[in-house]
């Protein structure tokens, strides 16, 4: 017992700067993949093909690669053409990417949800597609946004651990280092666990306060 | 005779192999109260769709006030007209829908100032003072900060009303409004819509209720097969049918 | 109106604060530490900017690494005591530590040292990351194809046993119960003399991690490990009563190398050249005795 109480001391504030890292590369990577997911569904239903076209080739290229291999690319097949990204900022591109791929599909079946006689409403009182999308079908959307959101969130702070293949040192690397080098594995990975969970956990509590702010307006 | 505000000229509407409408002329004047009944599938609401070009036409054209709705024939083709125009011309329709189609997230009142506010910029407390008026004159005005989902099929439909008038439209264009209501909820509607027609509004109205037609139609119009088959004012329609396919329907539907 | 514009001003507020952590990088010809990279100097000495434009052009990566008076070598520091992270959690240490800096001082620059996992490794490397890879990495005719290596020290394969168990030699691993660590020479070894040479384990397990293996011995779930020989040495340093180093596997050590790209001629000579000098002067078997202890390899 005492062994533990002091590995855990002496691995505490590594793994708190490790979470740290992780925790940036999740948000900085949400909220870029969110603008891009945002966009990507939009021109995906737009029916306009010089915007469904790229729009759909992007999603399908990212959803259908292995993430590590969009990290790998970025960090070091780009350089190869000239394009030399640093490893933080390469790490949030592939995340951004990545996870944009999967949020423009979650938001366009969100969208496509929603009656079409909401739009048809709308553009019948005089208000333009954008105008419509914005104010009606939009936040319509918000709610059924949620779980699936969450999910992709929670994948995403996990997907993290894989950035140490592009020279980031997060939670998930520290803590294996700390494991070869004391042999104290369960000791270590308790405390790793832990910290995801409260990561993920925090993500699902959010999400079901927002649902019930939702639910009075349906 | 008072101005003809929509005019449609020809109107035929596919959809993919099926031809919905055949070929339909028709005017409609200022004031007119124009009742369209037939059986399912003769696309009366296709052809009240058409108008505000929520369906686009496959030949023909809508005229609103002299100019094309949607779309208009370049050298052969048809060729859309900027939606711009469009989003304008249907700010001067109203529309009422068969589900309401009202928005949930937004209270009665905010459903009915959305418009005003969002496309025509009229200051909130302005919009909010229109939208209790109208929610008066629908008979709802204790309802007015409630949600949707809150409200009776009836109430939810009269505030669908209310929000379509809230535009002050040239005609309002109704598709089947009482067909998803409870019976008894049917009357309060009607009664609203009766009203309208009293205080002038020009109006296009899809219907089954045929005691609506009777007692409010300036002019019914019978739709079969995709065509007008047979029009006239509601009397002579009810009383004195000549076609027979509209003395057929009207056998089924009136007992 | 009100809400929307409040969106708007948050957007803002995130990408001017994205865009401030991010400003402030300085370009320069190898990687720069960014955020929680694991770029680690020994010695707070920068990476000086690449001169562009009017100045002369590195003629090679040796000359730019001179330039530059940083020697970037890539690792993977999950592997005691070849490379590993202090009692700290975070500065490398170990054996091929000591080495590159003894190297890097050869060519009269610094090393740096850049923590990546196994898996992205030679990418990093191609990819132009660092100049060299310094992580146990067995020479290979795979890896021969796609890089150059400079040879400073061969691995054997130990046996490490729990205790009541004894494993002298490849025979002795009939019937027992062996861990190895995934896609290792010792791996491929076992699997080898299975097939070749009718030695049956009574099972052979692979684990991503060398601890994993170890920790099946304690548990009692696996009678031995076969590893690369200082590692083998480490753990039963660390957990005497769990395993001892019984013996050693009868085949050729492995070669181990410095990877370099392809190519850089200059660079790989100078490098040689240091080894060798580091060798004659007994440097590299002082290294050895400190990070090996007994079970030191060749």
């Amino acid at each position: 017992m005492d062994r533990f109480v002091e590995h855990t001391i002496n691995i505490l504030p590594v793994l708190l700067e490790g979470l740290g890292v992780t925790l940036k590369l999740t948000v900085i990577s949400a909220f870029f993949g969110t603008l891009l997911g945002l966009l990507a569904a939009l021109a995906r239903i737009s029916r306009k093909p010089f915007l469904t076209g790229p729009a759909s080739v992007y999603v399908n290229l990212f959803r259908g690669t292995p993430l590590l291999l969009q990290l790998l690319f970025i960090y070091n097949a780009l350089p190869q053409v000239g394009i030399k990204i640093p490893a933080f900022e390469s790490a949030v591109l592939g995340y951004s990417l990545n996870s944009g791929a999967y949020i423009a599909e979650i938001i366009r079946a969100a969208i496509q949800s929603i009656d079409r006689g909401q739009m048809e409403a709308a553009r019948s009182l005089g208000m333009s597609y954008g105008l419509a999308m914005r104010r009606v079908i939009l936040p319509q959307t918000y709610r059924r946004l949620l779980p699936p959101m969450v999910n992709e969130m929670s994948a995403l702070t996990k997907d993290t651990s894989l950035a140490s293949v592009i020279s980031i040192l997060e939670l998930m690397k520290y803590s294996s280092q700390f494991v070869s080098r004391t042999n104290l594995a369960w000791q270590t990975y308790v405390w790793t666990a832990a910290f995801y969970l409260v990561v993920t956990m925090s993500l699902s509590a959010l999400a079901s306060r927002l649902e019930k702010k939702l639910e009075a307006r349906g | 005779m008072a101005e003809p505000i929509i005019v449609i000229e020809g109107l035929k509407k596919s959809f993919g192999k099926l031809e919905v409408l055949k070929g339909i002329d028709l005017t409609i004047r200022k004031g007119e109260v124009v009742v369209v009944i037939g059986p399912s599938g003769s696309g009366k609401s296709t052809l009240l769709r058409c108008i505000n070009f929520l369906e686009q036409p496959t030949a023909g054209r809508v005229l609103f006030h002299g100019e094309e709705v949607g779309q208009r024939l370049v050298g052969g083709r048809l060729v859309p007209l900027p939606e711009k125009v469009l989003d304008q011309q249907r700010a001067r329709m109203g529309m009422v829908f068969q589900r309401f189609n009202l928005f949930p997230h937004m209270t009665a009142l905010e459903n009915v100032i959305e418009a005003p506010v969002q496309v025509r910029r009229m200051p909130r407390a302005e919009a909010e003072e229109l939208g209790l008026r109208l929610h008066r004159r629908v008979g709802l005005a204790d309802k007015a900060s409630q949600y949707p989902n809150f409200l009776s099929g009836g109430q939810q439909q009269r505030v669908a009303i209310a929000r379509a008038l809230a535009m002050e439209p040239d005609v309002m264009l109704f598709d089947e409004p009482t067909s998803a209501l409870d019976p008894e909820l049917v009357g309060e509607v009607l009664q609203v819509m009766q009203d309208l027609a009293n205080d002038g509004m020009t109006m296009v109205v899809v219907t089954h209720e045929m005691g609506f037609a009777r007692e409010v139609g300036d002019r019914v119009l019978f739709m079969d097969g995709g065509l007008i088959v047979e029009e006239g004012p509601p009397e002579q329609i009810f009383s004195e049918p000549r076609h027979p396919r509209t003395r057929e329907f009207l056998s089924k539907v009136l007992h | 109106m009100r809400k929307s514009s409040a969106f708007l001003l948050v957007i803002l507020l995130l990408t001017a604060t994205l865009l401030a952590a991010c400003g402030g990088k300085q370009p320069s010809g190898g990687d720069q530490p960014s955020n929680g990279t694991a770029t680690q100097q020994p010695s707070g000495s920068g990476s000086q900017e690449q001169s562009g434009g009017g100045a002369q052009e590195p003629a090679n990566s040796l000359e730019r690494i001179k330039a530059e008076g940083v020697l970037r070598v890539g690792i993977d520091a999950s592997y005691p005591p070849m490379e590993f992270v202090d009692e700290d959690g975070k500065t490398p240490i170990g054996f091929d530590i000591d080495m590159a800096n003894a190297i890097a001082e050869k060519l009269g620059v610094k090393a740096e040292f850049t923590i990546i996992d196994w898996a992205g490794i030679q990418a990093g490397l191609l990819g132009g990351h660092y100049d060299a890879i310094m992580s146990s990495m067995t020479i290979t005719e795979e890896r021969q194809k796609e890089m150059d290596f400079v040879q400073y020290l061969t691995m054997g394969i130990a046996y490490a046993s729990r205790p009541g168990v004894e494993v002298k030699s490849d025979a002795d691993l009939a019937g027992k119960v062996v861990v190895v660590q995934e896609e290792t020479t010792a791996q491929y070894y076992i699997e080898d003399l299975m097939a070749e040479k009718g030695i049956q384990p009574k099972e052979l397990r692979s684990f991503p991690y060398a601890t994993d293996a170890f920790r099946e011995l304690a548990n009692e779930r696996a009678d031995v490990v076969a590893i690369d020989a200082p590692v083998a040495g480490y753990y039963a340093k660390l957990d005497p009563d769990l395993y001892r180093v019984t013996g050693m596997a009868e085949m050729e050590p492995d070669p181990i190398g410095i990877a370099l790209r392809k190519g850089e001629t200059e660079l790989r000579d100078a490098i040689q050249k240091a080894v060798d000098e580091l060798r004659a002067e007994g440097v590299l078997q002082e290294l050895q005795v400190k990070w090996f202890g007994d079970a030191a390899g060749q």
